[in-house]
């Protein structure tokens, strides 16, 4: 279970750290500065961390923003633009990317121990083409494939389900605790396959880690409670763990408590609930979901306003609760009809 | 020939539509004829007093607009010695995003003395369903039997087969719609005779006096901001009438500049219900436009409710500065003649605060310029009348019969 290390946060120092990366990015990115300015932010004044400016997610998808000379930039992540706005792109230089894996791997741990385990990832290996330039997806694989040993990919590269392979890992760590990885939606239609297909595959022993890519469930009215129940009742693996978060903010990711099933912030993040005039709301009102990260240091990353909604809950019925705010994700900002005589 | 059998009105329709044969009749009668003023009438009375329908001004406001007495008053600017009648029959196809306007659309042509065919939007509004349920009700009545017969109110997802079918049909087509939508919709050709009018995307903006703004009382200012609101918040700033810029003409005068956004924000704050969606997309324009435009003076906003660009400068292709849900461009001119610099065929509402009317008109007969449909008082934006876009529509959707 989850170790409260990395959850427990010191307020005081998180706000200096945030403060100072908000200067740091105001006097190295010009685009960034130029916004900032327009929303009248002082880089004198004390602000608190709620107050301090966050930029749209979107800006990342239509600009280039770097606070870091191009020529130090080793990577750049490509969101996997399942919309059809763009994709994002963020630029790290080698101390941010290492942080990122440094972060992921401490939260992971915390949560599943730091011992490598065997790992079966619901994917093919061919999202990892290029070393350069990462989908979201590749990303998240390669940064959690660092927990894992004896790396298998359970789909081939049509994303058809390769058996054999999956029947050689499961055979071959029988006893083993293994992890099982991969995009929330491609797990749920790859073990509906396997269900349907009435394959006798052993997943006990299995820790699932899953991710992302929920949009296609919310429309298929498939809750994160439905999801953990099939895969208990259908495969007998019972710890599910959901992450969240966005490739803007890589590393800080938010892991769901096994007990509550809420996400939790940690020691790297933070997170407020913002009413349509970005106000603050009380615990447990949904609004709109706004992130801030401690790790973004080559591109202004750290504080960010998604467009997804969920709530923070209020009462304190679980011991995460102690060290962690937890929340849930409700889904996307839904594109409202628009009025208006522009088309037909 | 055309014979709207009463069982065929408000339909959703498919491809299959067009194999049942039903022969449609075309109707011709002289414009403003009284059976039609008559069933308008009655159809404003049914809204007026329905309920449901009271939630909706937009609704609410057509019901007031086709009062037989509103009718007979507009009828009288058409007295001019000639006898007019209908066309024949009309095929509007009316913009998908906007609730209401296929009715003034179809009034239209009714009273120009046309039977029509009018393809609605086929997002579900409620008003939309209000409205339809009343006019069903109407027309089953014995004496609406003709305007049963030569009304057709039809929903088909975009379909060339069923736009090309009713467009040779046609003896005039109404196509209301973003500049690509008329594009492809013209490439369906009518009958040799028939006739297009189109309504296209427009743009409009907004032109106050500074130094008759100051002058008015607590009261009359707050009313010009009332109406502002009104004209642009009714709509989320997306009718083609919708105002996207000020120009504030006379020497500058930041305070009271400030003064009129943050009133408009105080009644914003009672009347308008930000959409998430909205609050998202008007903070990205405002770092995009942040990133973008030049000439950018200084920035203002309210919440989520207004924003303001102030603009140094503003470019040639005015119809560029657009907001949506309450995003304001604002710039300073010295004296108004100069906005007809800026004015391009896009240009349909010019709404205004502190201009009289004649010296409006005499300056418009006196010079060239582009664009430009209407010139009305802050308020007046989305008042339809049987003038839009320039098009008379009694007049273009009516012939007139000589006779010596």
């Amino acid at each position: 279970m989850s170790s409260s290390k990395t959850l427990i946060k010191d307020n005081k120092k998180y706000l200096q750290e945030i403060s100072s990366l908000t200067k740091e990015h105001y006097l190295k990115c010009k685009l960034y500065k130029k916004f900032l300015d327009n929303l009248n932010y002082d880089k004198e004044k004390e602000y608190q961390l709620f107050e301090l400016p966050f930029v749209p997610v979107r800006i990342f998808k239509n600009f280039d923003l770097k606070s870091v000379d191009e020529s130090s930039i080793v990577k750049t992540l490509i969101s996997s633009g399942t919309s059809n706005k763009g994709n994002s792109r963020i630029f790290l230089d080698k101390e941010n990317s290492s942080k990122q894996i440094r972060v992921l791997s401490e939260i992971v741990s915390s949560f599943i121990g730091n011992k490598r385990l065997p790992m079966l990832i619901f994917d093919s290996e061919s999202v990892l083409k290029s070393r350069k330039s990462f989908s979201a997806r590749g990303a998240a694989i390669m940064g959690f494939s660092i927990f894992g040993r004896d790396i298998t990919y359970a789909l081939n590269d049509n994303n058809d389900i390769n058996f054999s392979n999956i029947e050689r890992f499961l055979i071959k760590h029988k006893d083993e605790t293994k992890i099982l990885f991969g995009f929330t939606s491609v797990i749920w239609e790859n073990f509906s396959i396997i269900k349907d297909l009435k394959v006798k595959l052993d997943f006990s022993n299995s820790i699932l880690l899953h991710g992302g890519g929920w949009k296609k469930l919310i429309e298929k009215k498939v809750s994160d409670e439905i999801f953990r129940e099939f895969l208990k009742k259908e495969f007998l693996i019972k710890r599910v763990i959901n992450y969240y978060g966005m490739v803007e903010q890589t590393g800080s990711i938010f892991l769901q408590c096994e007990k509550c099933h809420h996400f939790l912030t940690t020691k790297y993040s933070d997170i407020f609930i913002r009413d349509n005039n970005f106000n603050l709301v009380q615990n447990g009102k949904i609004g709109i979901v706004q992130l801030i990260s401690s790790l973004p240091s080559s591109y202004p990353g750290h504080n960010i306003i998604s467009e997804d909604i969920g709530y923070i809950t209020a009462k304190n019925n679980c011991s995460c609760s102690k060290y962690s705010k937890r929340f849930k994700i409700i889904g996307r900002i839904k594109d409202a009809e628009l009025r208006g005589c522009s088309n037909v | 020939m055309l014979n709207l059998e009463g069982a065929a009105m408000f339909k959703f329709i498919n491809e299959n539509f067009l194999k049942n044969k039903k022969k449609i009749k075309s109707y011709s009668t002289k414009i403003f004829d009284n059976h039609s003023i008559s069933f308008l009438d009655n159809l404003s009375k049914s809204i007026l007093n329905n309920i449901n329908a009271k939630k909706y001004p937009d609704l609410v406001s057509f019901g007031f607009w086709c009062r037989g007495q509103n009718l007979k008053k507009l009828s009288k600017n058409y007295i001019d010695g000639n006898l007019r009648k209908g066309h024949g029959l009309i095929f509007h196809i009316c913009p998908s995003n906007v609730p209401i306007n296929f009715m003034y659309s179809f009034s239209f042509g009714l009273l120009a003395g046309n039977s029509n065919i009018v393809r609605l939007p086929t997002k579900p509004f409620p008003q939309n369903e209000i409205l339809l349920k009343i006019i069903k009700k109407l027309v089953s009545q014995k004496k609406f039997r003709i305007i049963k017969e030569r009304t057709l109110f039809i929903k088909y997802e975009p379909n060339e087969k069923i736009t090309n079918y009713f467009s040779k049909l046609c003896t005039t087509r109404v196509i209301w719609g973003g500049d690509n939508t008329i594009k492809n919709i013209r490439n369906i050709s009518l009958q040799a005779k028939s006739l297009d009018v189109p309504f296209t995307d427009k743009y409009s903006f907004t032109i106050i006096d500074l130094q008759k703004l100051n002058k008015l009382s607590e009261e009359n200012f707050v009313r010009v901001v009332k109406n502002y609101y009104n004209d642009n918040y009714t709509m989320d700033q997306n009718a083609c009438s919708s105002s996207h810029l000020v120009i504030w003409i006379g020497s500058d005068n930041k305070k009271l500049r400030i003064k009129f956004w943050s009133e408009l924000n105080n009644i914003c704050k009672l009347k308008y219900k930000m959409e998430s969606i909205g609050a998202i997309d008007k903070y990205n324009k405002f770092f995009s436009d942040i990133s973008i435009i030049k000439n950018i003076k200084n920035t203002y906003r309210y919440g989520s409710n207004v924003y303001v660009i102030n603009l140094l400068k503003i470019d040639k292709d005015i119809d560029n500065y657009r907001g949506k849900w309450g995003y304001f461009y604002e710039t300073n001119f010295k004296k108004f003649e100069d906005i007809f610099k800026y004015t391009n065929e896009k240009c349909q509402t010019i709404s205004y605060f502190g201009f009289e009317k004649l010296t409006l008109m005499n300056f418009i007969k006196k010079n060239n310029f582009k664009g430009v449909d209407r010139i009305v008082p802050i308020g007046q934006s989305l008042d339809m009348g049987l003038i839009w876009d320039g098009y008379d529509l009694i007049r273009t959707l009516s012939r007139v019969v000589e006779i010596k």
